[in-house]
Parts: structure tokens; sequence; C-alpha cells
């Protein structure tokens, strides 16, 4: 289960993402306390696993957007009650 | 700065309204002629005469009236489901005018033939017989003949009575869609103009997509798929930023759009925006400012909390894995969320700071 996986970086990042919409990285890196380097490769990784959506974005100060996808808002939103 | 004229709004001419106008002016002194009590009044002779000839012509206007409106209804019923999405701006243009007007002089005639022809006819009928007839039989094709069997799809024999207005109409459907395009692609540019970030523009077609009361959930997951695959990192910025900015458009309508870009002239933007513009152009001057080792030095600079100032002695290490804009814009967005804009700005006004502001009173780095 993908949702059981999921570090506890990854579910604030989530979370994050899922309160504010899309964000660039860096933003998601200051909202959530996780170093810039710690976010970018978790980033990374819940883009391979469909979690999140990453492309570049010219208008970003980091020229980067993330946008959680319907799939994480999901699982996100089904086991919210199991992670408090 | 607001928008004055709605840009999808095909404006009305200087005849158009003032034959509005005299029409409206025309029809309330009907009225109230018509309603006037002459006969309890001393009211002259020749004006009771005057009332009740006006009213016997009313009566006989009414007819037409009836079968003019049904006309006009029939014609806004169809050019509301041809354009389901943008329903207002359509009837708002000018060949929308033109199939209704032409619509409603049809149906006049039609009864003027009608009662021409079968003059003893009772008046409800002939009224019922165009208003409803007339516009069911210029828009039917009787097939006569039919090949037996499947598979024979021209072989029929038919007596389509509709045909000229089917080809009115198709011009008409084709003028008021090559108008609407001008008008949607206007509205698409002004909206990149004013929301250039795709994130906005994510955020902003998400939420008019969840707003819309009438989707159902399929409808509604199923834009918000479309809306995920316009994010798709393979396709191009332009294209991604185009197709979402036309999506908010065709979901919200061009009203909303109108609203938005108000919104945006005022420099009100909706308070569940994720970052507002000025944010993003604090981010941008401290990332021009600073060079990544000098951020540890700015935060102290600006703020006391150890917290904070840990962090970003973090966040500012030299990194090969990490760009160094993201290191930066991360450190400035945290500063800005912490401390506040107005502080930040103030820091970057004074900075650097003056020689007595040495790393050694402040915070030890290693902490």
């Amino acid at each position: 289960m993908i949702q059981q996986q999921l570090e506890e970086n990854e579910r604030k990042i989530l979370q994050t993402l899922s309160q504010n919409g899309a964000m660039s990285p860096s933003r998601v890196s200051a909202t959530t306390w996780v170093l810039p380097n710690e976010t970018m490769s978790l980033l990374h990784a819940l883009n391979e696993a469909g979690m999140v959506q990453m492309r570049q974005d010219s208008h970003s100060p980091d020229g980067m957007v993330v946008t959680i996808t319907g799939q994480a808002r999901r699982i996100l939103n089904r086991k919210q009650g199991n992670w408090r | 700065m607001t928008l004055s004229t709605p840009p999808y709004m095909t404006p009305y001419s200087r005849t158009e309204k003032l034959l509005l106008a005299l029409a409206a002016i025309y029809f309330v002194g009907l009225a109230i002629f018509l309603l006037f009590p002459t006969e309890t009044v001393d009211a002259p002779a020749w004006l009771v005469e005057i009332q009740s000839q006006v009213r016997e012509l009313s009566l006989k206007m009414t007819p037409y009236l009836v079968v003019g409106t049904l006309g006009a209804i029939v014609a806004i019923a169809e050019l509301s489901s041809t354009f389901p999405t943008y329903p207002r701006e359509a009837l708002s243009t000018r060949w929308a005018r033109i199939l209704i007007l032409v619509n409603i002089v049809a149906a006049i005639l039609a009864l003027v033939l009608v009662r021409i022809t079968m003059p003893e006819t009772d008046v409800v009928l002939q009224v019922l017989t165009v208003g409803v007839g007339f516009q069911a039989i210029i828009r039917t094709r009787f097939v006569l003949a039919k090949p037996i069997g499947k598979g024979h799809n021209g072989g029929e024999i038919s007596l389509n009575l509709g045909w000229l207005y089917d080809q009115f109409q198709n011009l008409c459907r084709t003028q008021i869609d090559l108008e609407l395009m001008n008008n949607r692609r206007t509205a698409v540019t002004r909206l990149l103009h004013y929301y250039p970030s795709l994130a906005l523009l994510h955020d902003t077609a998400w939420y008019t997509i969840i707003a819309r009361a009438t989707l159902t959930k399929e409808e509604e997951d199923e834009r918000l798929s479309e809306l995920e695959r316009l994010m798709d990192p393979k396709a191009p910025e332009s294209f991604a930023r185009a197709s979402i900015a036309l999506m908010i458009l065709e979901n919200g309508g061009q009203a909303y759009v109108d609203l938005l870009l108000d919104q945006a002239m005022n420099e009100v933007l909706p308070q569940d925006m994720p970052v507002s513009s000025s944010e993003e152009q604090l981010v941008r001057q401290i990332m021009e400012h600073l060079t990544l080792a000098e951020m540890t030095q700015f935060c102290r600079h600006v703020t006391d909390n150890a917290k904070i100032c840990k962090w970003v002695h973090d966040a500012a290490q030299p990194d090969t894995d990490t760009n160094e804009s993201s290191q930066k814009a991360a450190i400035a967005h945290l500063l800005i969320q912490q401390i506040g804009s107005e502080r930040v700005q103030q820091g970057l006004a004074s900075w650097p700071p003056p020689s007595s502001d040495e790393p050694g009173d402040k915070p030890d780095d290693s902490e």
C-alpha cells in the first residue's frame, strides 16, 4: 500500500500541497520546514510514484511548479484519520 | 481600474439603442393608455373612442405577439443548446440577434398566411398551429421511402421542409462561433497576462471546477483529470498555460473571467490563492540581491529567532544535488512566511548591515 510507505516528510509535503494547491518546490520546502535538498529528493520520489506532478514554470522564482495528483489526494482523504 | 465593457458583448449600435429605447417607451405608454380608465373619469369623447380602437387593435395584434414570442423562445433555446458552454455570450452576438429576429418574422408571416388562407379557423387554434406546428415543420425532414435492411445510408427519399432554415442556421452557427472564438482568444490572452504563473492558473482552474454547482461527481473528476493531464511536464509550458486559461474560461464562463481580471487589475486576489505576486516579487528581490553564503547573515540581520536562522544556515549549505536558486528561493519564502514581508523588505533596504554588525555578535553558525 503506497500510503503506508509514506514517510513523515512525504506526508507533510502532500498535505501541504493538498491544502495550498500548486506551489514551487522552494515554497513547499519553506512551508514544511523540510530542507531544500531533501524536499527536492522527496518530490522526485513522489513524482515517480505518481503522487505529485512537477513541471517547469518560468514564472516561478525557482523555475518549477509542483501539484498534487488526484490519486494522492484520494489517498490523503481516505487515510487522513489513520495518520492523526 | 475596472473592466467597463465586457469584451464578449457585441456592443449595440446607436440605432439599435435608439430603437430599443423607443420600443420600451412605446410599450410602456401603450400599456398605460390601455389600462387608463377613461370611462370613469371625465375624459373627452375622442380619447375614449381612440382608446377603444387601440384596445381593439391590441387584441388583433396579440396573436402575432404570441407567435413571435414563441419563435424567439425556440431560437433562444436552439442557441443555448448549440453553445452550452457560452450561452450568454452566444446570445449576445450579432448573428444570434439575426437568427432570433428571423424566427420572429417567419412565425408572424406564417400566422398572416394562416389567417388569410383559413379565416374561419379559431384564432387560438391558429396561434397554436403556427406557434408550435410551424416551428416544428421548418425543422423537420420527412422520410417518404427508405431502403430495406441495414447499411443503406444514402438511399432514402425524403422531403426536407427545413432545408433552407438548416442552411441559414448553419451560417448563423458558424458566424457566432467565429465571433466567440475572437472573444475567447482575447479572454485567454488577458488571463495569461494577469495570471502568468502556472501555479496561479492551476489553482484558479481547480477552484473553478470544484465550485461549479451543476457538475456531477463524474464530470468534476473528469475535468480535474483533464487539468492534471495539462500539467504533464511533457507538454510545452506555453501550451499548458494557454490550455489551462481556456479551461478556466470554459468552466467559469466569460463573466467569471471578467471578475478574475477585474480582481487581478485591482490586486484583490482571492484569499485562497497560493501566493500573491508581491510575495514572489520579494522572493526574486532577495534572490537577486543576496548570495547563498549571505543568507545566514541576512537572517540574523532581520530576526533573532534561532530556530529560523538554524534552518536558513542548514538550507544554505552548498549542495551539488540541489539547484542554488531553489535553495535561495526556499530561504526567501521561509523568511517571508515566518518574519513577514514588511520586515524582510526593511532588512533588504538596510542591507548590507553596518560594520558593527559582525557575525561574532550574533548566535553561532554551528548552533
